[in-house]
């Protein structure tokens, strides 16, 4: 039963392992970048892009909290494919949703089209793996969740700070 | 055998999604609730605003506490039926919650610890009927069978709950002939949401103002039968703009609870709180119907010291079984081959109708029309000799027309060739739409529609005895036995026939129907839209 | 060798295209995009197959994605259904060169995303199926009104698409639960006859076979299953069994399959971007206990992302099978993408 209170009022804060990047390697979608210029993209700028998306119930970014971890990120640029898996703080987080569909809109946002992203779990950390997988993965329950206004007036909050 | 498992739960409006009421956290002193809880484990819903601080913070390099996590002891909550009610996540409510809040198991622990001075079962007919048509009983054996079994158990009286639907028929045909008489204009337009505090209280959702739960008896034609749970839930969800159709007549059960906690509470000299009243249903959905906070009181009339147990809150019906959840209780003394032990005195001291010959009480409310209470049929019959002077003979079946299925009927009066009354019997979640989508459109033809969200009406209803097989074949068989078995019971000509109704409506009687708050009458409310917390969102 | 050529690009959606639908005289093709739109494409006089114009735009009914539509059997009105929550019904008004379509009713009663609409083949029925978990059957009445027959559950979680049988009063329905259901009429109601499991994913996508003997089904786990139905009952009262699967072929989800009426073509649109057609082997058939069916064409980068919809046209001219197959060395497909784009394929046998 999905509970109101915060599903893990006490998570374990972590500090920063990788050191943040330079500014230029933010901006993936550079306005002055040659049309056509195809950008190089790997686990690093995806960690980038996605280490500092709030967690929806804490002041605490996906990184502080060890979320989202670059060890969890898959890249493989030759064929357009960007593996994120993530892995809530507690194994019946009812955020788990909402956190993959931060990551997702994220992404959504910042990489070039020809991107095939996959957002999931990381195996064994969740009571609800497969579910909240097939969820984040399905596009209709996307892009329908993404004309909610209410929930992506979340994830933008989520998201706000995490160009930074 | 029948046995319930969660997943029979088929009240044939089906809940769209998983519960996504998010429950409740500490107290804290946010905004206030909009959903009351229930009696001892009431508790609020606290809405986190999220993100209050959500500036960038500098944290340490070592493993800290976050200050924003309110470490405030917060209870364990759990839902209630009322918080069902309140919540707009799904039609009806969450099957565990149906079954864990209303049990057999709490039944029981209430009649062992002789909690309640007097217990009081009310047995519906489509429950009576259903149990006759497993056991190949007549439905005054099925009666007398579970009165015995219950007696055993501590109940100390067994009542026929359609004796109560014919307190409701009287009602409701008074207040279809005030509404006929000066209807107000169609509408679609829904009321400000607001939840019910009590009986006599509600609040406004939105500006938190309480005000007088004053039942709603004027309004548009037609007027929406209101007895099915399941209706009156979709309709305060999901279409409130029906509202001001909807009729304020309580349910045969609502009606038995006034009556138990009510007149008979005050003939046998014991507080209402002193009553337990068990109530047997053909559906789930009525025990969501019983935890509603409009049939509760929480406020005692007049604490005195003597009546310490009068002044803690009292529901109308404590506990509702569905018909298949009493068989499993009983499936084996049922089964057993002893003759029945005389049953025992039905409830002295309440004029309830003389009983048949078999032992089972007569009632006029179970008899014709559908074996959902016989709505439409008392009160077309009633409406054409008032409204348009044509008497239709006792004896005389009126011509239910079939509309575009087995589960839409018509009832026409025509008066010199003109149709001068046009009554449905909107049965199924179909023809509910139907219903709804003509009103939507201003362009329903009916002055009086008997609404059940049950395909076949209530003797189909999801807490029923299940056939063996459930094929819609076998289903459609069920219906069309356990109704005709509802049929075969004599009965009243009419409600008024029934000391019942004289004892408690006549002159002078214990609930007179003339004013608003009669105990007859209810409120239905536009249920609040779910505010969207995080763990709302979460289910997106 | 059998070919898909590329014929044209229709552009004019601003967001993700969803959905194409043909006109039952193949003239018109209607396309459903996130862009809350319908657009109508119709072909460019003396142009032939190449040159299309948009010939209508809904735009005004939809405040979400329309996410589906469907031409009824007439081809004088579209349903449209969106994701919030309702189903249009449109009529088809001639102006010249150019279209307009008028809002005949609206069909509610959906709890949130309408996902698709099918209409039966005798135009009295139109179904449509949703979040919801719930598939409503509705039907046409005299005044162009629509009723609700029935409002079936049985799906345990969305249902993604509803299709009918070709000649019998039946409808499957495709669901987020990995089942497809077949469901049948029983007096004046109907239940739940048939569920087929098989897929280990969300079913995105069901296609009868013109006789109305087999399905075709697309799905998250990247197969497409071919059912037939048997004779003879199993045990479980089920006739529809599985008789082949098409799997190493689509790297991502099948979102689209579709099959010819009259050919033995099955098409599919996947998250790869490819667009594939398959035939059917050489002495396989409806009759095959154990069909099999070759892929002939992949197009790998039909469109730059993923491929939503596929929908071969249908020529009405041809009204056997035999005849079309003699006037018809190609037939067209139309493709709908998440680059905005809907695109008209040429596809030329061997």
């Amino acid at each position: 039963m999905d509970l109101g209170e915060k599903q893990n009022p006490n998570p374990t804060v972590f500090a920063p392992r990788v050191a943040s990047r330079k500014e230029k390697d933010l901006s993936l979608l550079d306005e002055d970048d040659e049309i056509g210029a195809r950008d190089e993209i790997d686990a690093a700028e995806i960690f980038e892009l996605i280490r500092h998306v709030n967690d929806p119930e804490h002041p605490l970014t996906l990184e502080q909290l060890q979320v989202a971890t670059l060890d969890q990120i898959e890249v493989d640029d030759g064929s357009s494919a960007v593996d994120v898996r993530f892995t809530p703080t507690i194994p019946h987080c009812s955020m788990a949703t909402l956190i993959g569909l931060c990551i997702r809109v994220k992404l959504l946002r910042s990489l070039p089209p020809r991107f095939k992203v996959r957002v999931s779990i990381s195996p064994g950390t969740h009571a609800s793996e497969h579910a909240v997988n097939k969820q984040l993965n399905d596009k209709e329950r996307v892009a329908a969740a993404l004309e909610n206004a209410h929930l992506i007036g979340v994830v933008n909050k989520c998201i706000a700070q995490s160009d930074r | 055998m029948a046995s319930v498992f969660l997943g029979d739960l088929d009240d044939f409006i089906a809940p769209s999604q998983a519960c996504v009421n998010p429950l409740f956290a500490a107290p804290a002193s946010d905004k206030p609730a909009a959903i009351a809880g229930n009696g001892a484990d009431a508790m609020e819903l606290v809405l986190e605003d999220e993100f209050e601080t959500l500036a960038p913070q500098v944290l340490p390099p070592q493993q800290q506490e976050p200050d924003l996590i309110k470490t405030s002891a917060s209870k364990t909550a759990t839902v209630s039926l009322n918080d069902c009610l309140a919540c707009s996540g799904c039609v009806t409510s969450a099957e565990t919650v149906l079954i864990s809040q209303q049990s057999s198991g709490r039944l029981l622990s209430a009649l062992r610890d002789k909690s309640f001075a007097v217990s009081v079962a009310s047995l519906s007919p489509q429950s009576r009927a259903s149990i006759a048509d497993y056991f190949g009983l007549s439905p005054a054996q099925a009666q007398a069978r579970i009165a015995t079994f219950l007696a055993q158990l501590g109940v100390t009286h067994t009542i026929d709950a359609a004796c109560a639907g014919d307190l409701c028929l009287v009602a409701a045909r008074d207040e279809f002939i005030a509404r006929a008489r000066s209807p107000l204009p169609p509408v679609w337009t829904a009321p400000a949401p607001s939840v019910a505090v009590s009986r006599t209280t509600q609040r406004d959702a939105a500006t938190g103002a309480e005000s007088f739960n004053a039942p709603q008896l004027r309004g548009p034609l037609p007027l929406l039968v209101s007895a099915c749970p399941g209706f009156v839930c979709y309709v305060e969800k999901t279409a409130p703009e029906a509202l001001a159709y909807v009729s304020a007549v309580k349910s045969p059960q609502a009606a038995a609870g006034a009556l138990v906690k009510g007149a008979a509470a005050r003939a046998w000299g014991v507080a209402p709180a002193a009553v337990l009243h068990l109530s047997v249903q053909p559906c789930f959905d009525r025990k969501l119907e019983a935890s509603r906070l409009d049939f509760v009181d929480t406020v005692a009339a007049e604490a005195t010291e003597a009546a310490e147990a009068a002044a803690a809150p009292t529901a109308d019906v404590d506990i509702v079984l569905s018909t298949s959840e009493l068989l499993e209780m009983a499936a084996q003394y049922f089964r057993s081959l002893a003759p029945a032990p005389p049953a025992p005195e039905l409830a002295p001291g309440i004029p309830l109708p003389p009983p048949t010959p078999e032992g089972a009480a007569l009632a006029s409310a179970d008899a014709a029309g559908g074996a959902s209470g016989g709505y439409a049929e008392h009160v077309f019959r009633h409406a054409a000799k008032v409204l348009h002077g044509v008497d239709i003979p006792q004896g005389a079946p009126l011509q239910y027309r079939q509309g575009r299925n087995v589960d839409m009927r018509e009832l026409v009066l025509e008066v010199g060739g003109e149709v001068v009354m046009r009554f449905a019997l909107a049965y199924g979640f179909r023809n509910i739409q139907s219903i709804l989508t003509q009103l939507r459109r201003r362009r329903c033809a009916y002055q009086y529609v008997e609404v059940m969200a049950c395909p076949g009406g209530c003797v189909n209803g999801g807490g029923q005895v299940r056939p063996a097989q459930e094929t819609p074949q076998a289903m459609r068989e069920r219906t069309v036995r356990v109704g005709g078995i509802m049929q075969a019971v004599p009965s009243l000509a009419q409600p008024d026939d029934s000391p019942l109704v004289q004892w408690v409506l006549g002159p002078g009687g214990a609930m007179p129907l003339d004013s608003a708050a009669s105990a007859l009458h209810t409120t239905f409310h536009a249920v609040p839209k779910l505010e969207a917390t995080n763990s709302l969102l979460a289910r997106w | 060798m059998a070919k898909l050529s590329l014929l044209a690009t229709l552009e004019g959606h601003e967001e993700r295209a969803w959905f194409v639908a043909w006109s039952p005289d193949g003239k018109l093709l209607a396309s459903c995009s996130s862009d809350k739109t319908v657009r109508i494409w119709g072909r460019k006089a003396g142009g032939g197959d190449s040159q299309w114009l948009c010939v209508a735009v809904i735009e005004e009914g939809a405040s979400r994605t329309v996410r589906s539509c469907a031409w009824s059997p007439c081809g004088k009105f579209l349903a449209v259904v969106s994701f919030d929550g309702t189903t249009s019904i449109w009529e088809k008004v001639a102006k010249g060169v150019m279209l307009s379509f008028e809002l005949l009713a609206s069909l509610e009663g959906h709890e949130n995303e309408v996902k698709s609409v099918a209409w039966s083949t005798d135009g009295a029925h139109v179904a449509t199926c949703g979040r919801d978990k719930s598939v409503w059957i509705w039907e046409a009445m005299d005044d162009g009104d629509y009723e609700c027959v029935t409002v079936l559950h049985g799906h345990t979680q969305d249902v993604k698409m509803v299709a009918w049988h070709p000649s019998e009063p039946m409808l499957f329905s495709a669901s987020y639960d990995n089942t497809i259901k077949i469901w049948a009429e029983d007096g004046d109601d109907w239940y739940c006859a048939e569920t087929l499991e098989g897929h280990t994913s969300s079913v995105w996508s069901i296609a009868l076979e013109g006789g109305g003997e087999r399905l075709a089904s697309a799905s998250d786990d990247c197969t497409v299953l071919i059912w037939k139905r048997f004779e003879d009952a199993q045990p479980s009262g089920g006739r529809w069994r599985r008789v082949c699967k098409l799997a190493g072929y689509h790297a991502r989800t099948v979102y689209s399959v579709a099959w010819h009426a009259r050919q033995p073509l099955l098409a599919t649109g996947a998250g790869d971007d490819a667009i594939r057609i398959f035939r059917e082997s050489e002495g396989s058939s409806a009759r095959s206990d154990a069909p099999s069916f070759d892929l002939e064409v992949t197009v790998a980068s039909a469109h730059a992302g993923d491929v939503n919809c596929v929908a071969w046209a249908v020529t009405a001219a041809a009204a056997t099978a035999a005849a079309a197959a003699a006037a018809a060395p190609h037939v067209l497909l139309a493709s709908a993408g998440d680059d905005c784009l809907v695109k008209v394929w040429q596809y030329d046998a061997s």
